[in-house]
């Protein structure tokens, strides 16, 4: 009962939420330079034409009024049309989002797989080489700028080894390929944009189980079992490892939006065609309507994803019940 | 401990799997099509509602216009037969070519033609290509004057019209009806062109095939793919690694592409010039001879060789080598580098140099700030380059890099305008009609945004627009070219060469010019 009326209190708080997160994200994409009609510099076309174009798409009207019907349009889930494609925005979202979820889910999956034993490892030894060696490699990681290191995996791994192509989703002349062959040049596309995303988040959470780990070792509980004779394997998979895992949670709730809004840079570096992608071209056509719907998006699934978190934190962990 | 280390073998144990076996599928090399790219994703692939160059990429082979550019640069009947001017070059009658038909079979006719330019002069179609069919403020009408005969008729004589009729023409039997901005033809475009539209993968690539009723040469080609990607650092990969047949080269780029032994090198002149505009409202430049001496202290050539290395020609004035008005060399006036003249023309403009070596006048120091836009790294360069050069004349000189639509705000601003100079360039087309670029009207809001002002030149670029006469308009456009230059509006760097690096399978390409290595689409082949 007392859940029913958390959850509804919070869906009643995430209305002025959202009302006030687009404004301001509204007039911030406003304010910038440039609009959808003057992207285009070239004397070819004329400055009339530009601003027919504008007094087309409604810019010529005040920014209020602009606002106000964006906001009826989208409260009745009317995303309306991209300025730039004339395709409808949620159509636009829902081509890019299977590439989107199948780079961000896998690398999360793998992200997770990876930090969770090398944290604790850190965790149980702290100061040993191991675990100095593992803090170094995860912080290269996290130093290096994305951007750089996926230019180096397409270097390497693609230029010099030819082992993987070096940008692309699929090949296009596979198209009437099997199942099985679409899978496997999926994968084979997927696997420098995946590590490069990987390598780069190692750090942060190897950390963060690293130092869960640490302090639950000298909670009386771990002493406890200690005291009891248990084997310290037993004492870490049996009960380490789930109270370890318990900060996923929220990471996994605050992650849910950039599941779904995808990696800009990784995407754009190596033509995933992605939501990140998306996002970029949109940006940088001032297509109002598709920055706006992917904000909008955004801030639902990080409010949700918040929400499911404190949901589930409380369902696990009894103390908080 | 043990469970731990397990754990961990088996990841590094998985990755080494799975490297080994993608080690083994690789290379994608039995392509029978050719496969380009482009370096974004089409908006639309609607002709008359393009706005990108991406959403170009496909028009000269899905479409075809009334009329077309050659490799000469020249134009040519395409879907008209012929077509003649009236006595009093107001009226134009295209005779269109029969039994050509549309991809989806229907025939095309002197309605579709007189359908698209409605539709471009339609206010409520979102174009940015009116200006091509009005003149003067005035629309073109078009007639259908039967099945195959279409009239043009003009409020009065413009010559820049025929290169507005390369315009692709749309079908009107699919166009009618539908709202031309939301219509699925928009991503699944039907033509008349040598090609038709197969496929659009968002984000990945557009296919098209051979069109086999097509009224010209039919193509040898049987495929065209059209790669997505948006990095240009990763199509010059993409090139390297035989995963596209053609890429543009950037100059720095060149010599390590050059020794790769599966492609050729082709470079060529393009329609494109880089000069430095300057504020002409600004206290200082407002002075010609300020103007001069700036032109005179920057060294072109040294611009070719370290921004270009070495691939471009030095410019003197706002056209392009390759275009037919180009003048003789006798008539263009050239501002040698020679910075004790600048030096010279300072002085005269009554400037003097204080203490640090800077010029200034009426207890104003000469400085100025460069503009240029964030992204075009010769850009980028250039500017530098300049900057050191106007310090040596005793300028002082800062750099701005902006982000595009914010220097285009800064330059679109009301009169007085705040920003002192501006390096960019200028695309020009085969038309070399500039009254967007030059025409006193057309500032402050406008392609004019220097605010060049010469009542002589205003005159001319309307001679040069109402002349029809090849020979006649050569001659107007020489005498423009002089007068702008030798007024010193802006200070002409440079035309850069496009080179472009071509895999050698692919054969039948064209001669190196600006309409493009594979201008000739028809020819092109794969060789075995």
């Amino acid at each position: 009962m007392i859940a029913m009326r958390l959850i509804v209190k919070r869906l009643i708080w995430m209305v002025p939420l959202l009302v006030g997160m687009s404004a301001v994200s509204f007039v911030m994409i406003h304010v910038a330079p440039g609009d959808p009609a003057s992207v285009m510099f070239d004397p070819n076309f004329s400055v009339k034409d530009q601003a027919l174009v504008r007094k087309n798409l409604g810019l010529d009207q005040p920014l209020v009024v602009q606002y106000g019907h964006w906001l009826a349009h989208m409260v009745r889930g009317d995303f309306g049309y991209s300025y730039v494609t004339g395709k409808p925005v949620v159509t636009s979202f829902l081509e890019r989002l299977p590439a989107t979820l199948l780079l961000s889910v896998s690398s999360l999956v793998l992200i997770v797989g990876i930090t969770l034993p090398l944290g604790m490892y850190s965790g149980a030894h702290p100061g040993s080489w191991i675990d100095r060696l593992i803090a170094n490699i995860t912080l290269l990681g996290l130093s290096v700028p994305t951007f750089w290191l996926g230019m180096m995996m397409i270097m390497v791994f693609s230029v010099w080894l030819g082992w993987f192509p070096s940008s692309g989703y699929l090949n296009p002349d596979l198209s009437e390929a099997g199942f099985l062959g679409t899978f496997l040049d999926r994968l084979h596309h997927l696997i420098l944009p995946l590590f490069t995303i990987v390598i780069a988040s190692l750090a942060g959470l190897t950390r963060y189980h690293r130092s869960g780990t640490k302090q639950l070792l000298n909670e009386p509980f771990v002493i406890a079992c200690r005291a009891r004779g248990l084997s310290e394997n037993r004492i870490l998979f049996k009960h380490i490892l789930k109270n370890a895992a318990l900060p996923l949670i929220t990471i996994l709730g605050l992650e849910l939006p950039a599941l779904m809004s995808g990696a800009f840079v990784v995407e754009y570096l190596f033509a995933w065609p992605g939501m990140g992608q998306l996002g970029i071209a949109s940006i940088f056509s001032r297509d109002y309507p598709m920055i706006m719907g992917l904000l909008w998006v955004g801030a639902i699934l990080l409010i949700f994803g918040n929400m499911l978190a404190d949901m589930a934190y409380a369902w696990v962990d009894p103390r908080i019940r | 401990m043990t469970e731990l280390r397990r754990m961990m073998m088996c990841l590094v144990v998985c990755v080494a799997v799975g490297m080994a076996v993608f080690g083994c599928a690789s290379s994608l090399s039995n392509r029978r099509g050719l496969t380009t790219h482009s370096l974004g994703e089409p908006s639309t692939l609607n002709p008359i509602l393009a706005m990108d160059s991406a959403s170009s990429v496909l028009n000269d082979w899905v479409f075809n216009g009334l009329l077309k550019v050659n490799e000469q640069l020249e134009l040519e009947p395409d879907l008209a037969q012929s077509y003649h001017w009236s006595e009093d070059g107001k009226t134009i009658t295209f005779i269109l070519k029969k039994n050509i038909v549309w991809h989806d079979g229907a025939p095309f006719t002197a309605k579709d033609v007189v359908f698209t330019f409605h539709k471009i002069l339609d206010p409520s179609t979102r174009t940015v290509r009116r200006s091509m069919v009005v003149v003067d403020g005035k629309p073109i009408q078009f007639k259908a004057i039967n099945a195959y005969t279409v009239q043009a008729i003009l409020p009065k004589p413009f010559a820049p019209f025929l290169t507005g009729m390369t315009m692709s023409i749309l079908p009107h039997h699919l166009l009618e009806h539908v709202d031309i901005h939301t219509t699925t033809f928009n991503r699944h475009p039907i033509g008349t062109g040598p090609f038709k539209f197969v496929s659009w993968q968002t984000g990945q690539y557009l296919k098209i095939a051979r069109f086999d009723h097509y009224f010209g040469q039919k193509a040898k080609l049987d495929t065209i793919t059209v790669k997505i990607i948006p990095d240009s650092n990763n199509a010059l990969i993409a090139l390297q690694k035989k995963e596209i047949d053609a890429c543009d080269i950037p100059p720095k780029d060149r010599e390590r592409i050059q020794k790769l032994p599966h492609l050729s090198l082709f470079q060529y002149d393009g329609l494109e010039y880089t000069y430095l505009g300057f504020n002409l409202h600004h206290p200082f430049l407002s002075d010609k001879r300020v103007r001069q001496a700036i032109a005179h202290g920057i060294n072109k050539d040294a611009l070719v060789a370290h921004v270009l290395n070495h691939q471009g020609r030095v410019a003197h004035l706002p056209s392009s080598p390759v275009l037919w008005t180009y003048p003789p060399d006798a008539m263009i006036p050239v501002f040698a580098y020679d910075p004790s003249r600048s030096h010279a023309l300072l002085k005269q403009a009554g400037f003097h140099q204080n203490k640090s070596g800077f010029y200034e006048k009426n207890g104003h120091v000469f400085e100025l700030t460069l503009l240029t836009n964030k992204g075009n790294k010769t850009r980028e360069k250039t500017t530098e380059l300049i900057q050191q050069y106007l310090q040596k004349i005793g300028i002082k000189t800062s750099i701005q890099i902006m982000e595009w639509s914010a220097l285009i705000k800064r330059l679109n601003e009301a009169s007085p305008k705040s920003f002192d100079a501006v390096v960019l360039g200028w695309a020009i087309g085969i038309e070399p009609d500039a009254y967007a670029i030059w025409h006193s009207s057309q500032y402050p809001q406008g392609f004019n945004f220097i605010g060049y002002n010469n009542p002589a030149v205003d005159r001319l670029l309307v001679q040069g627009r109402e002349t029809m006469d090849r020979e006649a308009r050569k001659s107007i456009y020489a005498t423009l070219y002089a007068t702008i230059a030798r007024d010193v509006p802006a200070v002409f760097l440079y035309y850069p060469k496009t080179t472009v690096g071509i895999h050698k399978r692919v054969k039948g390409l064209s001669n190196p010019g600006p309409a493009g290595m594979m201008h000739r689409i028809e020819s092109v082949f794969i060789a075995p």
